[in-house]
Protein backbone atom coordinates (compact mmCIF):
# COMPACT_ATOMS: atom_id res chain seq x y z
CA UNK A 1 0.00 0.00 0.00
CA UNK A 2 2.58 2.73 1.38
CA UNK A 3 6.27 2.32 -0.43
CA UNK A 4 9.56 3.15 1.64
CA UNK A 5 13.01 2.32 -0.16
CA UNK A 6 12.94 -0.89 1.72
CA UNK A 7 9.48 -1.45 3.48
CA UNK A 8 5.87 -1.77 2.31
CA UNK A 9 3.09 -0.64 4.92
CA UNK A 10 -0.02 -2.45 4.18
CA UNK A 11 -3.44 -3.53 6.08
CA UNK A 12 -3.18 -5.94 9.23
CA UNK A 13 -4.26 -9.07 8.10
CA UNK A 14 -5.74 -11.67 10.44
CA UNK A 15 -2.73 -14.15 9.70
CA UNK A 16 -0.43 -11.69 10.74
CA UNK A 17 -1.20 -11.73 14.38
CA UNK A 18 0.67 -14.78 15.48
CA UNK A 19 3.97 -12.94 14.63
CA UNK A 20 2.93 -9.57 16.03
CA UNK A 21 1.76 -10.79 18.89
CA UNK A 22 5.00 -13.06 19.95
CA UNK A 23 6.61 -9.84 18.83
CA UNK A 24 4.53 -8.13 21.26
CA UNK A 25 5.25 -10.13 24.52
CA UNK A 26 8.69 -10.71 23.84
CA UNK A 27 10.02 -9.13 27.06
CA UNK A 28 13.56 -7.22 26.11
CA UNK A 29 11.04 -5.73 23.23
CA UNK A 30 8.34 -4.56 25.56
CA UNK A 31 10.79 -3.47 28.20
CA UNK A 32 12.53 -1.32 25.71
CA UNK A 33 9.63 0.18 23.29
CA UNK A 34 6.72 0.13 26.66
CA UNK A 35 5.94 1.73 29.18
CA UNK A 36 2.89 -0.48 30.86
CA UNK A 37 3.30 -3.11 33.03
CA UNK A 38 4.35 -6.61 31.60
CA UNK A 39 1.83 -8.87 31.64
CA UNK A 40 1.09 -12.74 29.84
CA UNK A 41 -1.60 -11.07 27.51
CA UNK A 42 -3.70 -13.94 26.08
CA UNK A 43 -3.64 -14.26 22.40
CA UNK A 44 -7.47 -13.75 22.44
CA UNK A 45 -7.16 -10.52 24.14
CA UNK A 46 -4.72 -8.95 21.64
CA UNK A 47 -7.25 -10.27 18.74
CA UNK A 48 -10.04 -7.89 20.35
CA UNK A 49 -7.80 -5.11 21.11
CA UNK A 50 -6.52 -5.50 17.06
CA UNK A 51 -10.28 -5.27 16.44
CA UNK A 52 -10.66 -2.05 18.29
CA UNK A 53 -8.05 -0.89 16.87
CA UNK A 54 -9.34 -1.56 13.33
CA UNK A 55 -12.33 -0.09 13.63
CA UNK A 56 -11.04 3.41 14.78
CA UNK A 57 -9.84 5.91 11.84
CA UNK A 58 -6.31 5.32 13.57
CA UNK A 59 -4.10 4.23 11.02
CA UNK A 60 -2.80 0.73 11.74
CA UNK A 61 -0.31 -1.22 9.53
CA UNK A 62 1.78 -4.34 8.99
CA UNK A 63 5.28 -3.71 7.66
CA UNK A 64 6.59 -6.08 5.53
CA UNK A 65 10.44 -6.19 3.85
CA UNK A 66 10.80 -8.27 0.72
CA UNK A 67 7.53 -10.19 1.50
CA UNK A 68 8.03 -11.05 5.15
CA UNK A 69 6.12 -9.46 7.78
CA UNK A 70 8.82 -7.84 10.30
CA UNK A 71 6.38 -5.94 12.47
CA UNK A 72 3.91 -3.21 13.03
CA UNK A 73 3.55 0.73 12.78
CA UNK A 74 0.46 3.00 13.44
CA UNK A 75 -0.72 6.61 13.86
CA UNK A 76 -3.04 6.60 17.06
CA UNK A 77 -4.87 8.82 19.34
CA UNK A 78 -5.44 10.79 16.53
CA UNK A 79 -7.20 14.72 17.23
CA UNK A 80 -9.70 16.13 14.73
CA UNK A 81 -9.12 19.35 16.13
CA UNK A 82 -5.63 20.04 16.59
CA UNK A 83 -4.76 17.68 13.63
CA UNK A 84 -1.86 15.47 15.42
CA UNK A 85 -1.46 12.17 16.29
CA UNK A 86 0.56 9.87 18.04
CA UNK A 87 3.43 7.79 16.33
CA UNK A 88 4.26 3.72 17.33
CA UNK A 89 6.49 1.73 15.71
CA UNK A 90 6.98 -2.08 16.79
CA UNK A 91 9.12 -4.23 15.18
CA UNK A 92 10.54 -8.32 16.13
CA UNK A 93 13.69 -8.83 17.31
CA UNK A 94 15.61 -9.96 14.76
CA UNK A 95 14.38 -7.34 12.58
CA UNK A 96 15.49 -4.43 14.69
CA UNK A 97 18.50 -2.49 14.09
CA UNK A 98 18.65 -2.79 10.34
CA UNK A 99 17.62 0.57 9.26
CA UNK A 100 13.93 -0.40 9.21
CA UNK A 101 12.74 1.72 11.73
CA UNK A 102 14.29 5.25 10.14
CA UNK A 103 12.41 3.73 6.61
CA UNK A 104 8.89 2.89 7.89
CA UNK A 105 8.98 6.79 9.99
CA UNK A 106 9.65 8.61 6.82
CA UNK A 107 6.44 6.73 5.11
CA UNK A 108 4.43 6.91 8.00
CA UNK A 109 5.13 10.91 8.29
CA UNK A 110 4.76 11.44 4.69
CA UNK A 111 1.26 9.71 4.78
CA UNK A 112 0.48 11.65 8.19
CA UNK A 113 1.06 14.87 6.49
CA UNK A 114 0.67 14.57 3.03
CA UNK A 115 -2.77 11.74 3.10
CA UNK A 116 -4.15 12.23 6.79
CA UNK A 117 -3.40 16.51 6.51
CA UNK A 118 -2.12 16.19 9.95
CA UNK A 119 -0.57 19.52 11.50
CA UNK A 120 2.11 17.22 13.76
CA UNK A 121 3.05 13.85 14.91
CA UNK A 122 4.45 13.22 18.22
CA UNK A 123 5.75 10.52 20.33
CA UNK A 124 7.27 9.31 23.86
CA UNK A 125 10.17 7.03 23.93
CA UNK A 126 11.75 5.69 27.50
CA UNK A 127 15.50 7.80 27.74
CA UNK A 128 17.18 4.19 27.75
CA UNK A 129 16.14 3.70 24.08
CA UNK A 130 18.77 5.91 22.34
CA UNK A 131 19.10 4.37 19.14
CA UNK A 132 15.12 4.66 18.51
CA UNK A 133 15.59 8.13 19.93
CA UNK A 134 18.42 8.40 17.65
CA UNK A 135 15.95 6.73 14.44
CA UNK A 136 13.48 10.16 15.37
CA UNK A 137 15.67 12.59 15.69
CA UNK A 138 17.11 11.58 11.59
CA UNK A 139 13.64 12.03 10.59
CA UNK A 140 12.76 14.89 12.08
CA UNK A 141 11.41 14.29 15.18
CA UNK A 142 12.53 17.15 17.61
CA UNK A 143 13.21 16.80 21.43
CA UNK A 144 10.65 18.83 23.38
CA UNK A 145 11.66 17.85 26.89
CA UNK A 146 11.40 14.73 29.47
CA UNK A 147 8.62 13.83 31.57
CA UNK A 148 11.22 12.52 34.61
CA UNK A 149 10.89 8.79 36.27
CA UNK A 150 7.94 8.94 34.63
CA UNK A 151 7.91 5.05 33.53
CA UNK A 152 9.51 2.17 35.69
CA UNK A 153 11.05 -0.01 33.49
CA UNK A 154 12.51 -3.74 35.15
CA UNK A 155 13.50 -2.10 38.79
CA UNK A 156 14.09 1.50 37.86
CA UNK A 157 12.59 4.62 37.04
CA UNK A 158 13.09 5.91 33.72
CA UNK A 159 12.76 9.33 32.25
CA UNK A 160 9.96 9.34 29.25
CA UNK A 161 11.40 12.07 26.09
CA UNK A 162 8.69 13.49 24.25
CA UNK A 163 9.71 14.34 20.64
CA UNK A 164 7.15 16.10 17.98
CA UNK A 165 7.42 17.09 14.65
CA UNK A 166 5.15 20.46 12.57
CA UNK A 167 3.72 19.73 9.35
CA UNK A 168 5.55 22.98 7.95
CA UNK A 169 9.66 21.30 9.69
CA UNK A 170 8.42 18.31 7.77
CA UNK A 171 7.92 19.69 4.24
CA UNK A 172 10.55 21.67 4.76
CA UNK A 173 12.88 18.77 4.89
CA UNK A 174 10.98 16.31 2.68
CA UNK A 175 8.33 18.42 1.24
CA UNK A 176 9.51 19.31 -2.37
CA UNK A 177 8.64 16.22 -4.05
CA UNK B 1 -11.87 15.80 54.32
CA UNK B 2 -8.51 17.85 53.75
CA UNK B 3 -7.92 21.94 55.08
CA UNK B 4 -5.36 24.82 54.96
CA UNK B 5 -7.78 27.72 56.73
CA UNK B 6 -10.75 28.33 55.02
CA UNK B 7 -9.80 26.42 51.84
CA UNK B 8 -11.26 23.07 52.23
CA UNK B 9 -11.11 19.37 50.07
CA UNK B 10 -14.30 17.49 50.38
CA UNK B 11 -16.09 14.45 48.22
CA UNK B 12 -18.13 15.37 45.51
CA UNK B 13 -22.04 15.95 46.02
CA UNK B 14 -24.55 16.68 43.69
CA UNK B 15 -25.44 19.78 44.19
CA UNK B 16 -22.07 20.52 43.16
CA UNK B 17 -22.98 19.78 39.90
CA UNK B 18 -25.07 23.02 38.45
CA UNK B 19 -22.11 25.09 38.87
CA UNK B 20 -19.06 22.99 37.75
CA UNK B 21 -22.08 22.28 34.81
CA UNK B 22 -21.98 26.22 34.15
CA UNK B 23 -18.09 25.97 34.68
CA UNK B 24 -18.14 23.82 31.87
CA UNK B 25 -20.01 25.64 28.99
CA UNK B 26 -18.15 28.86 30.14
CA UNK B 27 -15.68 30.02 26.96
CA UNK B 28 -13.62 31.67 28.67
CA UNK B 29 -13.24 28.57 31.56
CA UNK B 30 -13.24 26.30 28.63
CA UNK B 31 -9.94 28.09 27.15
CA UNK B 32 -7.91 27.58 29.61
CA UNK B 33 -8.70 24.37 31.25
CA UNK B 34 -9.65 22.32 28.26
CA UNK B 35 -7.77 21.30 24.70
CA UNK B 36 -10.87 19.20 23.71
CA UNK B 37 -13.59 21.23 21.55
CA UNK B 38 -15.85 23.31 22.77
CA UNK B 39 -19.40 21.16 22.92
CA UNK B 40 -22.69 22.55 23.49
CA UNK B 41 -22.99 20.00 25.54
CA UNK B 42 -26.42 19.46 27.55
CA UNK B 43 -27.24 18.83 31.59
CA UNK B 44 -28.88 15.73 30.80
CA UNK B 45 -25.83 14.39 29.00
CA UNK B 46 -23.57 15.84 31.35
CA UNK B 47 -25.30 14.73 34.53
CA UNK B 48 -25.02 11.76 32.97
CA UNK B 49 -21.49 11.61 32.38
CA UNK B 50 -20.68 12.76 35.81
CA UNK B 51 -22.96 9.61 37.22
CA UNK B 52 -21.73 6.92 35.16
CA UNK B 53 -18.15 8.11 35.81
CA UNK B 54 -16.19 4.90 37.61
CA UNK B 55 -16.36 6.29 41.27
CA UNK B 56 -12.88 4.50 42.37
CA UNK B 57 -9.71 4.94 44.47
CA UNK B 58 -8.20 5.47 40.86
CA UNK B 59 -10.54 8.42 39.90
CA UNK B 60 -10.21 10.85 42.62
CA UNK B 61 -12.31 13.84 42.50
CA UNK B 62 -12.93 16.61 45.64
CA UNK B 63 -14.57 19.72 45.69
CA UNK B 64 -12.75 22.99 46.39
CA UNK B 65 -14.20 25.30 49.21
CA UNK B 66 -13.90 28.78 50.61
CA UNK B 67 -15.47 28.92 53.80
CA UNK B 68 -17.71 26.10 53.00
CA UNK B 69 -18.52 27.49 49.34
CA UNK B 70 -17.84 25.44 46.35
CA UNK B 71 -15.36 27.47 44.38
CA UNK B 72 -13.71 24.48 42.34
CA UNK B 73 -12.92 21.35 41.84
CA UNK B 74 -9.60 18.91 41.23
CA UNK B 75 -8.85 15.54 40.19
CA UNK B 76 -6.39 12.79 40.86
CA UNK B 77 -6.69 10.82 37.61
CA UNK B 78 -4.63 8.37 35.02
CA UNK B 79 -3.58 6.40 38.17
CA UNK B 80 -0.18 4.26 36.90
CA UNK B 81 0.01 1.20 39.12
CA UNK B 82 3.12 0.43 37.99
CA UNK B 83 5.22 3.49 37.68
CA UNK B 84 3.25 4.84 41.41
CA UNK B 85 2.07 8.18 39.35
CA UNK B 86 -1.12 10.43 38.61
CA UNK B 87 -2.87 13.12 36.51
CA UNK B 88 -3.41 16.14 38.23
CA UNK B 89 -6.27 18.37 37.04
CA UNK B 90 -8.10 21.78 38.23
CA UNK B 91 -10.89 24.06 37.66
CA UNK B 92 -11.32 27.30 39.48
CA UNK B 93 -14.78 29.42 39.35
CA UNK B 94 -14.07 32.25 37.46
CA UNK B 95 -14.75 34.68 40.44
CA UNK B 96 -12.09 32.71 42.37
CA UNK B 97 -9.26 33.46 40.50
CA UNK B 98 -6.26 35.42 41.42
CA UNK B 99 -6.46 34.56 45.22
CA UNK B 100 -4.04 31.74 45.41
CA UNK B 101 -6.32 29.42 45.65
CA UNK B 102 -5.54 27.08 43.23
CA UNK B 103 -2.16 26.92 44.73
CA UNK B 104 -3.28 26.05 47.98
CA UNK B 105 -5.74 23.32 46.68
CA UNK B 106 -2.72 22.01 44.80
CA UNK B 107 -0.90 21.64 47.57
CA UNK B 108 -3.81 19.77 49.72
CA UNK B 109 -3.98 17.83 46.68
CA UNK B 110 0.26 16.92 46.52
CA UNK B 111 -0.23 15.81 50.03
CA UNK B 112 -3.22 13.64 49.88
CA UNK B 113 -1.38 12.11 46.26
CA UNK B 114 2.14 11.55 48.37
CA UNK B 115 1.22 10.95 51.84
CA UNK B 116 -1.98 9.00 51.83
CA UNK B 117 -1.51 7.58 48.24
CA UNK B 118 2.24 6.89 48.21
CA UNK B 119 2.47 8.10 44.89
CA UNK B 120 6.03 8.82 43.26
CA UNK B 121 5.10 11.13 40.90
CA UNK B 122 2.44 13.73 40.08
CA UNK B 123 1.80 15.36 36.41
CA UNK B 124 -0.63 17.65 34.55
CA UNK B 125 -1.04 19.27 31.46
CA UNK B 126 -1.65 22.76 30.78
CA UNK B 127 -2.01 25.14 28.04
CA UNK B 128 0.76 27.69 27.18
CA UNK B 129 -1.79 30.51 27.71
CA UNK B 130 -2.87 29.54 31.08
CA UNK B 131 0.22 31.76 32.31
CA UNK B 132 -1.49 32.15 35.93
CA UNK B 133 -2.27 27.88 36.11
CA UNK B 134 1.34 27.95 35.36
CA UNK B 135 2.11 30.34 38.37
CA UNK B 136 0.24 28.32 40.77
CA UNK B 137 1.59 24.78 39.80
CA UNK B 138 4.78 25.96 40.39
CA UNK B 139 4.38 27.74 43.27
CA UNK B 140 2.86 24.33 44.56
CA UNK B 141 5.99 22.78 43.68
CA UNK B 142 5.97 21.03 39.60
CA UNK B 143 8.40 21.60 37.39
CA UNK B 144 8.06 22.22 33.76
CA UNK B 145 9.22 19.46 31.77
CA UNK B 146 8.01 18.98 28.45
CA UNK B 147 6.72 21.56 26.33
CA UNK B 148 4.99 20.24 22.97
CA UNK B 149 4.69 22.92 20.95
CA UNK B 150 1.49 23.75 18.64
CA UNK B 151 -0.13 20.90 20.22
CA UNK B 152 -3.30 22.52 20.98
CA UNK B 153 -5.50 24.16 18.53
CA UNK B 154 -7.24 27.29 21.33
CA UNK B 155 -9.87 30.03 19.67
CA UNK B 156 -8.58 29.72 16.22
CA UNK B 157 -4.43 29.79 16.73
CA UNK B 158 -2.18 26.84 17.57
CA UNK B 159 -0.84 26.74 21.09
CA UNK B 160 2.21 24.63 22.99
CA UNK B 161 0.96 22.36 25.28
CA UNK B 162 3.21 22.06 28.55
CA UNK B 163 3.68 19.22 31.25
CA UNK B 164 4.87 19.53 34.44
CA UNK B 165 6.01 17.16 36.96
CA UNK B 166 6.73 16.85 40.88
CA UNK B 167 8.63 13.79 42.49
CA UNK B 168 7.92 12.60 46.04
CA UNK B 169 11.54 13.55 47.00
CA UNK B 170 10.74 17.30 46.21
CA UNK B 171 7.48 16.90 47.94
CA UNK B 172 9.52 15.62 50.57
CA UNK B 173 12.03 18.74 50.89
CA UNK B 174 9.11 21.11 50.63
CA UNK B 175 7.67 19.56 53.70
CA UNK B 176 10.96 19.84 55.63
CA UNK B 177 11.39 23.13 54.51
CA UNK B 178 8.01 23.93 55.82
CA UNK B 179 8.64 22.52 58.98
CA UNK B 180 11.81 24.38 59.46
CA UNK B 181 10.45 27.72 58.58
Amino acid sequence: MLKGERVTLRPVRLDDLPTLYDALIDPDTWHATNDTALWPMPFAEYEQLHAKRAAEEAAEFSVEVDGELIGRCALWQLDDLARNANLGINFGRAHQGKGYGKDTIRVLLDYAFNKRNLHRVQLEVLATNVSAMAAYAACGFVDEGRLREHAYVTGAWVDLVVMGVLRKEWLAAYGGR
Amino acid sequence: MFADGEIALRPLVPDDLPARYAWRIDTQTHLISDSRPLLPITWERFVEHQSGRVKSPDHEDFTITRGGQQVGYCQLVLYDNLARSAMLGISLAPDARGQHIGRRACELLLDHAFRDRGLHRVWLGTSSINEAGQRAYRAAGFIEETRERERSWVDGRYVDEIRMGILRREWEARRGEHAQG
